[in-house]
């Protein structure tokens, strides 16, 4: 039969006082069914069951010594409840600190995954224009990057570009525009040219000169 | 990605010259009679990329396109030119 009434602060039983936050832990009405005669009369349903096998023990322990036993044990379950809560607490900031590192991660993955989105480059050095009839005065790199479905090799400071399926033809496509650069200006007087071009021009020149060949 | 057929509408709207090189096919932009840039057009598929011409045209990727499909005149093209030192 289940009491009704509220548990007091202490509960006499077996010639030994218990106190209420104790009894509160370890007994429910699921693991005193039916509840000890000594609680009888008051309403377990409100207590909230805490860890099963301290329950367990609990009931071992009255079963084997009665409440005289349950109150000398309740200093060590005391600091086993305070150990659990501490796991807990610390369980939860390692949860804590889980989430960070999950967030982090994820945060390194979006990163991961915007680098290997960017372009790739290379630098491939050209020293010479073989077969065609022409020296390198000074050799200099070409960059090759990858572009939109295409690579795009370029000479920055000569102001050529060019666009190739492969690497390979990006740079074949690059020699060429040197070549068709370098006669095209040459080509033209100083007078046809605008500020882009004759610097072009002058600077091609100190780096690629024809040579007549036989 | 641009394509020989923006690189065809950007050397129709500039009013550029054609030039045959021993490699590729150029169109050059004069200016007053002066050559202000010259860009490359490959000759392959017209489906080919032609990443190079913002760079040749000293334009953004998107301003080649603006050029190509409307947006940008021939006017404001010579304006930012203008405004970078090329003009």
């Amino acid at each position: 039969m289940k009491g009704t009434e509220a548990l007091p602060e202490t509960v006499e039983w077996g010639g030994v006082t218990a106190r209420r936050d104790l009894f509160r832990e370890f007994l429910t009405p699921t693991h005193m069914n039916p509840p000890h005669q000594a609680f009888s009369q008051y309403d377990l349903s409100a207590w909230e069951p805490n860890s099963f096998s301290i329950v367990e023990m609990v009931q071992n322990l009255l079963s084997a010594g009665g409440a005289a036993v349950v109150v000398q044990q309740s200093a060590s379950i005391e600091e086993h409840l305070r150990a659990v809560f501490g796991y807990t607490t610390r369980l939860d900031q390692l949860c804590k600190q889980v989430a960070g590192i999950d967030s982090k991660l994820e945060q390194v993955l979006k990163n991961l995954a915007e680098l290997s989105a960017l372009r790739r480059s290379f630098s491939v050095p050209i020293e010479s224009l073989e077969p065609e009839p022409y020296e390198i005065l000074r050799p200099f790199t070409a960059v090759v990057m990858e572009g939109e479905g295409e690579f795009e090799a370029s000479v920055f400071d000569l102001s050529i570009f060019a666009s190739g399926e492969t690497e390979e033809e990006a740079i074949a496509n690059l020699k060429g525009t040197l070549i068709d650069t370098v006669d095209r200006l040459n080509e033209l007087p100083d007078a046809r040219l605008g500020k882009g071009p004759l610097r072009q021009k002058n600077l091609l020149n100190k780096y690629i000169r024809r040579v007549e060949k036989g | 990605m641009l394509t020989q057929d923006d690189a065809e509408a950007i050397a129709k709207k500039l009013d550029c010259t054609p030039d045959e090189g021993r490699s590729h096919k150029y169109y050059e932009l004069f200016a007053d009679d002066k050559l202000i840039t010259r860009f490359g057009v490959r000759r392959a598929s017209r489906e080919k990329g032609h990443g190079h011409l913002p760079h040749e045209l000293h334009i953004t990727q998107k301003q080649c396109k603006d050029l190509s499909k409307c947006p940008l005149s021939k006017e404001e093209y010579f304006h930012i030119l203008r405004e970078k030192n090329y003009l």
